[in-house]
């Protein structure tokens, strides 16, 4: 005997991610989704980012990892609260899913946050298939990358809304082409703005924050 | 700070060596399985869930052979051991937000071929439980 059951296989997921939605909504928190594979900088970019913005927009962070609280230990300089999520003491989920995200959550006082960002588990693949309830989704990519990451890793370059191409201070000793990975990344997704930054120097950081800004007022006023 | 510890996906446990085994589908394979338990008619006594029909695109990050791999890992001494996964593989189709033109792009070119615009994708994103097929034991 044939059941029809026609549903998403991430339902689940999607529902917690649905219920997410409506408290921060509720609780006008802007929530920005970071993504990136290893080692492309996040965890500098939001220090960064932070201190950038710190004294006008309530920020928070919930960080994911495999493994350890060294981002979180990290971004402890910016004296906002961090909420460390580790998915597997011994190497587990390859992203964060919106059931850890409550959880999480359950742990910030978000009536005191304009701002909540999600610094997910470094990763190009999975998270851009699980919604958290954020806003935005950014994706970082540094240089030491190669031009060609965002037509191997399309879907996540789609599912976002901005890209940071993050150590533009290394690109005078590198053989990299700015105009191809700007090309490929619009042949991808043409509406995504890419800010060219450095989370080492700071350069770029105050076009992407001034950009993030706006769309956070847009939600928290 | 606080710190937590969560293994587990989907809010479910893995047991033994799922635990060690860190593949996206992994995860996929065992929602695919909650899905399709919760999807037996209750008024059905004894039901075998023989066959779970998929679709999946090729756009979305699941790979089919992964997939299988993964399902029979997580259904492994369970009751859905022997249960099959058919898989319909569903292209990546856009449609240009201009012309209306539709195409299944070879590459991630997410532009009009015919008047270079940008597009909308209309399939190859899927990840859907279709249909089980069922026995009953009775």
């Amino acid at each position: 005997m044939e059941v029809k059951v026609v549903r998403h296989v991430l339902d689940a997921n999607n529902a917690a991610a649905a219920r997410n939605r409506m408290v921060f909504a509720e609780k006008k928190v802007m929530v920005v989704n970071v993504m990136s594979s290893p080692g492309s900088g996040k965890t500098a970019t939001l220090i960064k980012t932070i201190e950038a913005i710190g004294d006008q927009l309530r920020c928070a962070v919930i960080v994911g990892d495999i493994c350890t609280t060294r981002d979180a230990e990290r971004l402890a300089v910016c004296n906002i609260p961090v909420v460390q999520v580790n998915t597997n003491e011994f190497g587990g989920d390859c992203h964060l899913a919106a059931h850890v995200i409550s959880k999480a959550m359950e742990n910030i006082d978000l009536d005191a946050v304009d701002l909540l960002i999600v610094e997910n588990v470094g990763n190009l693949v999975c998270p851009a298939e699980f919604d958290i309830g954020e806003d935005l989704r950014v994706v970082v990519l540094s240089v030491t990358e190669g031009e060609d990451k965002p037509l191997k890793y399309p879907l996540m370059f789609r599912a976002c809304q901005a890209a940071l191409l993050n150590k533009v201070d290394l690109l005078p000793y590198l053989e990299y082409d700015l105009a191809a990975v700007k090309q490929y990344i619009h042949q991808i997704n043409p509406d995504m703005p890419v800010f060219e930054i450095s989370a080492n120097d700071g350069r770029g950081i105050a076009d992407w924050t001034n950009w993030m800004k706006r769309q956070t007022l847009a939600k928290t006023y | 700070m606080e710190v937590w510890n969560l293994a587990y996906t989907g809010g479910r446990r893995y047991r033994g060596n799922q635990a060690f085994l860190i593949m996206h589908e992994m995860s996929i394979a065992t929602e695919i399985i909650a899905i399709a338990r919760a999807s037996v008619p209750e008024n059905v006594s004894g039901a075998e869930i023989k066959q779970i029909y998929l679709k999946i695109g090729k756009f979305s990050t699941v790979i089919p052979t992964n997939l299988r791999f993964c399902f029979e890992v997580a259904a492994h001494q369970s009751e859905l051991k022997d249960t099959l996964l058919e898989i319909e593989e569903v292209p990546l189709t856009i449609r240009c937000r201009n012309c209306r033109f539709e195409e299944r792009p070879d590459e991630p070119v997410f532009l009009c071929s015919r008047c270079n615009s940008p597009v909308d994708i209309i399939s190859g994103n899927e990840m859907e439980v279709v249909s089980i097929e069922i026995t009953e034991n009775n």
